[in-house]
């Protein structure tokens, strides 16, 4: 599938930003011109050559912010999603097949993490474990388990009663064997989707959570936050959340196009454009021919 | 010399669908036996427990009563790991309807036939290639078509590779659910000469469901009329059609089109169908 994925341009688009956005996390910090945390008198400068991006209301380079602040936001997204990924989709797919007492426990045990309100248990978490940004994450993740749960799930039912894998049943396949074989392939690109999606509102989250200042304590620099305090001078300088805001929106639609990408290569959709995409290219080089 | 052991034993089979007011009986009572190599047709209207009877026989369906023994095990009371010793050892297999639906559209031909030798797990790559290829040379497919997905194939190939896939662990009984209804005439008379060439060759069992009297006269030695969860009538394929006992089977004998006559008049069928009423009513009679 791989193969196939690298064929779409969207995906290699959606990876090549990616992998800008992956250095950044790991050096951002490193190529910070200046320190994040460190004011200056000039405040709410417009973009320079000294200050690229110009600086905030404590006169903070927003450009080093940005770049201080990847790791948090990156990491901690991938926190919310890999968390809500392993909670939800292995017990969603054990669901269909670990038998009726397995399935109704861990139904309702979805239904009251659905119920449960948001802020509350976040803030509700933070006190239990601590006021961090993992603890913070770890109440985030589990909230967003139930979409890859109800995902899952939904996936495996309809491969679940399907004839191939009664025929691979009757055959004396096991869970895993008919898991591995018939199922993981088509609950894939759904759970990929999910994963974009829930990428992009890790982002958004951890904006939520530092403005209330649970997790992550001002002055540490996420996008999030670099966000939600340019909101507060828009009068003074109007154009100053867009940075912020344009490194989110570029990182989320990467994410979401990898998503698109991963859907359209995945399975009998991916084998079509494959084949569509082959016969072009070869009928475009019978007429330069 | 000794009567020969039946591969398959069914015994005041019952089998019953839901709980309470909701509890339906789709078997009642079905009692049959089947000889090495013998070539049995189960036929009747759709809801009969034609497919039913197939499940049962697989350890599908729910039995409430009665016994099934293949090849002398009980399918209906195996624990699960015993469920899938007794998958693996091939014995039996089933072929269903619509082989689009039976066969992963993500796996290729090859990889579906060579499945259950997988999850068997006795042979190596190399072997259960070369048994592939031996299996898709006896379903008369093209090597060429081992790479494909089944939404590349044509309806009868896609049958061809059910067919293949149930035959690759040379299992002594074989269940066919419908096997030629959804393929137009050409490919059934390719599968029902598959099956004959088979019977020809081995001594497989076959148990054959299907609606279509033509089919079922086609391939099978024995018939089994299936009416209402019950078996009505049991006897050799060409007195069951030519000279039909039970009022159900009449009737359905009488129903059948025919290239030359087409359907039966309308008032046979409609003194077949008051035939069938009386006796059922007398039945209802003799019960109380």
């Amino acid at each position: 599938m791989i193969k196939v994925l690298l064929r779409l341009p969207s995906a290699r688009i959606a990876l090549g930003v990616l992998l800008v956005i992956a250095v950044i996390t790991v050096f951002g910090p490193v190529l910070a011109p200046y320190d994040p945390l460190q004011g200056s008198d000039l405040t709410l400068a417009p973009p320079s050559a000294g200050h690229w991006l110009g600086t905030d209301y404590t006169g903070r380079d927003v450009l080093s912010r940005i770049l201080a602040g990847a790791p948090l936001s990156i990491v901690s997204t991938c926190q919310v999603a890999g968390i809500a990924l392993v909670l939800g989709t292995i017990p969603g797919i054990l669901s269909v097949y670990l038998g009726s007492v397995f399935e109704w426990v861990s139904l309702r045990l979805v239904d009251t993490l659905v119920a449960l309100p948001f802020l509350v248990f976040a803030v509700a978490m933070t006190a239990l474990l601590g006021n961090g940004i993992t603890q913070a994450m770890i109440a985030v993740g589990l909230l967003v388990a139930p979409l890859f749960y109800r995902v899952a799930r939904a996936a495996t039912l309809t491969v679940a009663r399907s004839q191939y894998v009664e025929a691979a049943l009757l055959a004396g396949a096991s869970t895993g064997w008919i898991v591995r074989r018939h199922v993981w392939g088509k609950v894939l690109p759904p759970i990929a989707i999910t994963l974009a999606t829930t990428l992009g509102v890790g982002l958004v989250v951890i904006s939520s959570l530092t403005f209330l200042g649970i997790g992550v304590q001002p002055p540490t620099p996420t996008w999030g936050g670099i966000l939600a305090s340019d909101l507060d001078y828009l009068p003074q300088k109007a154009y100053a959340p867009v940075f912020p805001a344009v490194i989110i929106l570029v990182t989320v639609l990467a994410f979401n196009m990898l998503a698109d990408a991963i859907r359209d290569a995945a399975g009998q959709s991916g084998r079509v454009l494959v084949g569509a995409r082959t016969a072009k290219a070869n009928r475009a080089r019978r007429v330069t021919a | 010399m000794s009567e020969p052991r039946p591969i398959l034993e069914i015994e005041g089979l019952d089998v019953a669908f839901g709980r309470g007011p909701a509890r339906k009986e789709a078997l009642s009572g079905a009692t049959l036996s089947l000889l090495p190599g013998e070539a049995v047709g189960v036929i009747g209207e759709s809801g009969a427990g034609k497919s039913t009877l197939a499940r049962a026989v697989l350890g599908l369906a729910p039995v409430t009563a009665g016994s099934v023994r293949v090849v002398g095990r009980d399918v209906a009371r195996l624990s699960r790991r015993e469920r899938r010793e007794f998958g693996r050892s091939g014995v039996a297999q089933y072929v269903f309807q619509d082989p689009l639906r039976s066969l992963d559209p993500d796996q290729t031909v090859q990889a579906a036939v060579a499945e259950p030798l997988e999850i068997r797990g006795e042979l190596n790559r190399a072997e259960i290639a070369a048994a592939v290829r031996a299996q898709f040379a006896a379903v008369e497919l093209d090597e060429s078509l081992l790479d494909r997905f089944p939404a590349q194939l044509s309806g009868g190939q896609r049958q061809r590779v059910a067919v293949a896939r149930a035959l690759v662990t040379a299992p002594r009984l074989l269940l066919l659910d419908e096997p030629v209804s959804a393929l137009d005439s050409a490919n059934r008379v390719r599968i029902l000469q598959l099956l004959e060439r088979l019977r020809a060759t081995t001594d497989i069992t076959l148990l054959f469901i299907s609606h279509d009297l033509g089919s079922i006269a086609g391939v099978t030695d024995r018939t089994i009329v299936l009416h209402d969860g019950r078996i009505v009538e049991d006897g050799p394929t060409a007195r069951v059609i030519t000279a039909p006992e039970h009022p159900y089977t009449r009737l359905l004998v009488g129903s059948a089109p025919t290239l030359t006559s087409g359907a039966a008049d309308r008032a046979v069928r409609a003194r077949l169908r008051a035939e069938l009423a009386a006796a059922q009513r007398s039945l209802a009679e003799a019960a109380t």
